[in-house]
């Protein structure tokens, strides 16, 4: 009964109600934080990192009602999206729509049973969560792949996903090279760079405008603009948090979609760039070393206050075979694997060396075939609506295997 | 019956369904007892400075505030199956709403009686 470790944010003014309900969601074996007075709740919950994955509201309280506290919490990018139940003693279809209007998900009587409480935190626990896990509908126009260890497939993983989202719909991307001195994502596309970013350094009380960063950008065969990171390990010092700021707000206007290398470690800029992405693409190996650097990596990412649904593990076979099953990785870092990347070693290395990307010298194979369905989750949700009726053989058998899981 | 025994009866009242606190110790297992019994403590704490925020309410005509008390008292009332207190607090939610003021002084003076029947009540068990 006590493994289900979801947090609860009960507000209710009422001392015995608060009391009851705390002890029941206690007994049910989630971390409960309990307040009776609403606007000390709203300033606890506009400020903590540790955001509650559930709200047990009551209607009717003294300093602000229920209605008003929706509100405020749908107002703000960091709550808008936490379920919410009303508590209410009076369920008449005029509350009802004025809850739902204000944005609450479910309403629970104060004299329904303690089965049906349990039943409809669940339920609606439960529909947050595959919300979370199901990156079908996601709508990501910048994806930062990361992960907190080296030799996972970071870069390969950030070419060839720009390169497949660019060739699923026949349009440009931007992949932006971040990792600091090594310059792998313009070796795998034999691309020469001949300015980086850190040349911004100059600029830097400056307006970074377009034109400016398209004068950066390589143009690779497949559709797919490199922005190129720091020449060298030096120069990559010049790049900072400020230099992300001031890129960021262009960077994204380059091209629908941009996807960002943000390589294997914490530095301000990385951060910086990890804040700001729509998702994270989280690449694990099945590894002990690297679930446990992931779940580093989550820990932080949570402590952040990223919203759980932002980041995406992704597992990269790296080697041939590997006795750490998905679905113990998954019980490890608590959260669904949904995407798992095919071995293919000795083409992927072929691939390096010969400076083109996987993608393109092993297009039909299953870790291709991954590759561009994780492309196809994570573009679908926009790409679909603005392109109807665009189909190639790849895109429609893509279609045809998400729609049929 | 065995006479040797010893058990304690509890008086039951028509204004309090047992149901409601029974489901709350069977959920709340090996503790539920306790947790109950504070339950019904924090009821007789808080009961009657609700009761003299309500009378004070109705004293000052103030409207707005008796509704909030009101409903606060039938919130508690429900959550511990006081079913008397929790049903006569809707019927004066109903008739603020409705605005037959003068109704809501005689339903208060049952509100009060009942609450000493279920204080009594309660007494015995803690």
């Amino acid at each position: 009964m006590a493994e289900n470790k979801d947090h609860i944010l009960i507000v209710e003014d009422s001392d015995i109600t608060l009391y009851k309900v705390k002890a029941v969601l206690i007994r049910l074996g989630y971390d409960v934080t309990a307040f009776n007075n609403p606007v000390n709740a709203l300033d606890w919950l506009l400020s903590t990192p540790n955001q509650p994955d559930l709200i047990l509201l009551d209607v009717v309280m003294p300093q602000m009602d229920g209605y008003e506290f929706i509100r405020r919490v749908r107002g703000q990018a960091q709550t808008e999206k936490i379920p919410i139940i009303l508590l209410t003693s009076h369920v008449d279809t005029r509350d009802k729509i004025e809850g739902l209007e204000a944005g609450a998900d479910d309403y629970l009587g104060k004299s329904a049973s303690l089965t049906e409480l349990e039943l409809r935190v669940k339920a609606l626990l439960a529909r947050k969560h595959s919300t979370e896990d199901s990156i079908t509908q996601i709508s990501a126009r910048s994806i930062a792949v990361f992960s907190l260890r080296g030799g996972v497939g970071v870069s390969s993983m950030a070419v060839n996903l720009s390169i497949a989202i660019s060739q699923l719909w026949g349009i440009e991307t931007c992949l932006w090279d971040i990792v600091m001195g090594v310059g792998q994502c313009a070796l795998m596309m034999n691309l020469k760079p001949n300015a980086s970013i850190t040349s911004l350094s100059e600029w830097a009380e400056k307006t970074v405008d377009e034109t400016i960063l398209r004068s950066m950008l390589l143009k690779h065969e497949s559709g797919v603009w490199l922005m190129p990171g720091a020449p060298g390990v030096e120069e990559s010092e010049l790049i900072t948090a400020k230099t992300v700021d001031l890129v960021w707000p262009v960077v994204q206007t380059l091209s629908p979609y941009l996807i960002i290398d943000a390589g294997n470690h914490f530095s301000d800029p990385t951060l910086t760039i990890l804040e700001r992405a729509d998702v994270i693409l989280l690449v694990l190996a099945p590894e002990l070393a690297s679930v446990n650097a992931s779940y580093q990596a989550l820990k932080v990412f949570s402590d952040l206050g990223f919203p759980a649904g932002k980041v995406i593990p992704v597992v990269n076979n790296i080697i041939p075979s590997s006795t750490l099953e998905v679905t113990k990785i998954a019980a490890g870092l608590k959260k669904q694997i949904v995407t798992e990347i095919p071995y293919d070693g000795r083409n992927m290395v072929r691939a390096i060396n010969q400076g083109i990307p996987y993608i393109m010298t092993s297009p039909r194979s299953d870790t291709s075939l991954a590759i561009s369905t994780l492309a196809y989750r994570l573009s679908s949700s926009d790409m679909e609506s603005k392109m109807t009726g665009h189909s190639t053989p790849q895109l429609d058998g893509i279609r045809r295997n998400v729609r049929g899981k | 019956m065995n006479i040797f025994v010893e058990t304690k009866l509890t008086t039951s009242s028509p204004y309090i369904d047992e149901n409601v606190l029974d489901e709350f110790k069977k959920f709340m297992g090996d503790e539920g007892d306790s947790l109950a019994r504070e339950l019904i403590e924090l009821y007789l704490k808080n009961t009657p400075k609700l009761m003299s925020d309500i009378e004070n309410d109705i004293k000052s005509g103030n409207m707005e505030s008796l509704k909030v008390h009101v409903h606060g008292l039938k919130g508690s009332s429900a959550q511990l199956g006081v079913t008397g207190i929790a049903s006569l607090c809707r019927n004066i939610e109903d008739v603020i709403l409705e605005g037959r003021f003068v109704e809501i002084k005689p339903m208060y003076d049952k509100l009060k009686e009942v609450y000493r029947e279920v204080e009594l009540n309660y007494r015995e068990r803690i």
